[in-house]
């Protein structure tokens, strides 16, 4: 459904519904923090609307689960909804947010250390969660991808994956990782060659 | 793989169905989040009262016994006699006043944080208590006693009845010849209660003054050795318990429910047939006899007529003075002891039977008898764990 920002502005009831509104696009992240600080439903539900996929793929590309994924994006919206005020630069909201969601990816992952009796859901592979159009020989490069991941520490294993699945830039990453950018070149490199040892693994036999 | 993130060729994460929900959950988690402070405020301002109230509830008593004594502008201590010449005010502490008309005669009794306990021995005693003070008021006369907690009345023991007037509040009036035992007096209300008419001398007059310290004592009374000659009237001498139930009934008090500010009653009570001669009060001429210094005289006034008393409040009051003259003045612990048990067998007046069995466990020890010491001083802890003379009480129980 498609709504022009200035129909939707006067009418309160699209807070009950996501709606996908592309005249707000215009709208910068910074303007719309603005709005929001001042309790502007519209403005909440701009920001959600523009980055909630994110934020949902960063935790269900990490957890891999679907519904640890819905549960941290509503926390993570909450928290941020919340601590707004608190945010010295607007127009990192995209970093700051994923900061948010991958904390709390961590705390959810401290929590399954704690409860290892139950049963894990993070069997969920990259080939399992391909789209339709995906090549098998692509699907098959993702489940091998997917074994690396599965073997190389956390904190090399979120930097790759918010940089090569998600797609955010080195500061992002950073941002999103807490910790500079010298370090996340450090992360990564030593990611990626542990993902490409493995798959030049597998593929020699 | 860097230039086109894996995600684009993944399935949506979440999709719009499964976004829009989390929206709705995050407004809605939003909006209880919103409301949340209002509960937390309510919250706490319930917790602050239920504390408050539980730290009231638990220091009210202590609140209490920490009162300790009631302070006046005269000495209140225990045995204190306060007399009038002339209208005479006490301030209390509380906030209370008592006002001694002139004649009166006032003894405290019992003074401690959770109860005052006077006797109106003669003339008119105003109270005004304090409403909603730490202490409950007791006033005793020989004919009734008077339970209060806050309220003004006047208290009148004149030569053949009390009489008893509320200004404010409600007091109870209980005694054997009030009606029914005990009534409930409510602002403007008073009820007299007449005294048993006797044929004995006439007690001699009040004040200090009343007894000549240079002359000889007054004869003992002849009522508490010798019956009264039979006169037509009704011949129990004041001295002597008032008659029982199965006996002659006592003169009809009234109970005068007219407002006060009618003029009252200037009738005399409805006794009939009036007294022929005045009352001879015990009370009254053993503490003329304290006040004339003749304390073996009084103690011996008060065991002759203890030999034949019945077991009632004027014989009670009349044990615990014997008690009082005999530990206090006469140095003879044995007979206090003796006295003070005599008190607590018959058990009224209600309010002096913890002063009774505190001044009977020292006269025990003074006596001597150790055992009977301690055994009355663990009888004081059973029955008033909390009471004001625990602390004695117990060191009295220590081998």
């Amino acid at each position: 459904m498609t709504v022009s920002v200035t129909a939707l502005r006067p009418t309160p009831a699209v807070g009950s519904r996501v709606v996908d509104v592309t005249g707000a696009v215009a709208i910068t992240d910074a303007e719309l923090v603005a709005r929001a600080r001042t309790r502007d439903a519209w403005a909440e539900e701009m920001i959600y609307r523009r980055h909630a996929p994110q934020v949902a793929s960063i935790a269900r590309r990490l957890l891999r689960d679907p519904v640890e994924a819905a549960d941290v994006t509503q926390e993570t919206f909450l928290i941020a909804f919340q601590k707004l005020g608190a945010l010295a630069e607007p127009a990192a909201l995209r970093g700051w947010l994923a900061r948010i969601a991958v904390s709390r990816v961590h705390r959810r992952w401290r929590w399954r250390k704690v409860r290892f009796w139950a049963a894990a859901t993070d069997d969920e592979s990259l080939a399992d969660v391909a789209d339709a159009g995906v090549a098998p020989d692509r699907k098959t490069e993702l489940a091998l991808i997917d074994e690396a991941l599965r073997g190389i520490p956390v904190k090399l294993r979120v930097p790759w994956v918010l940089r090569h699945v998600i797609g955010y830039s080195l500061d992002e990453v950073a941002t999103a990782c807490d910790c500079s950018l010298a370090s996340v070149k450090r992360y990564l490199g030593r990611a990626e060659a542990a993902v490409a040892a493995h798959t030049q693994e597998v593929a020699h036999g | 793989m860097a230039e086109r993130p894996i995600d684009a060729e993944l399935t949506p994460a979440l999709d719009e169905a499964e976004l829009a929900q989390v929206w709705r959950r995050v407004r809605d988690a939003q909006a209880e989040r919103r409301v949340a402070p209002r509960r937390w405020r309510y919250a706490i301002a319930t917790g602050l009262a239920v504390a408050t109230a539980a730290v009231l509830l638990l220091a009210w008593p202590r609140d209490h016994r920490a009162a300790g004594a009631l302070a006046g502008d005269v000495a209140l201590t225990p045995g204190a006699q306060i007399d009038a010449t002339a209208p005479r005010a006490i301030a209390m502490a509380d906030g209370s006043r008592v006002t001694l008309a002139p004649e009166a005669r006032l003894e405290v009794l019992a003074n401690e944080g959770d109860k005052f306990v006077t006797a109106v021995r003669r003339g008119k005693v105003g109270f005004d208590v304090r409403p909603g003070g730490p202490r409950k008021w007791i006033i005793e006369t020989d004919l009734a006693t008077v339970e209060v907690v806050g309220t003004a009345f006047a208290v009148e023991r004149s030569a053949v009845e009390l009489s008893v007037t509320v200004e404010r509040g409600v007091v109870l009036v209980r005694g054997e010849r009030v009606p029914g035992r005990v009534v409930r007096l409510t602002a403007g209300q008073h009820v007299e209660v007449a005294a048993a008419i006797a044929t004995a001398p006439p007690p001699p007059p009040p004040g200090p003054p009343m007894v000549d310290r240079g002359a000889p004592p007054p004869p003992a009374p002849s009522v508490d050795r010798a019956p009264p000659p039979a006169p037509a009237i009704d011949r129990t001498p004041l001295d002597r318990p008032p008659p029982s139930v199965d006996r002659a009934p006592p003169p009809a008090p009234a109970i005068d429910r007219t407002p006060l500010d009618r003029p009252p009653p200037v009738a005399p009570p409805p006794v009939a047939p009036p007294p022929v001669a005045p009352p001879v009060d015990i009370i009254a001429r053993a503490d003329a006899l304290v006040a004339a210094g003749q304390h073996a005289r009084a103690a011996d006034t008060l065991d002759a007529y203890l030999a034949d008393a019945r077991g009632d409040a004027t014989a009670g009051l009349a044990a615990f003075l014997l008690g009082r003259l005999a530990q206090d003045h006469l140095a003879q612990p044995q007979r206090a002891a003796d006295a003070f048990a005599r008190v607590r067998a018959i058990g009224s007046p209600r309010a002096i039977q913890e002063e009774a069995l505190v001044r009977q466990a020292r006269a025990l020890a003074r006596a001597g008898r150790t055992v009977d010491a301690r055994a009355a001083a663990r009888t004081y802890l059973d029955q008033y764990p909390g009471g004001a003379r625990a602390a004695e009480m117990t060191a009295l129980t220590a081998p």
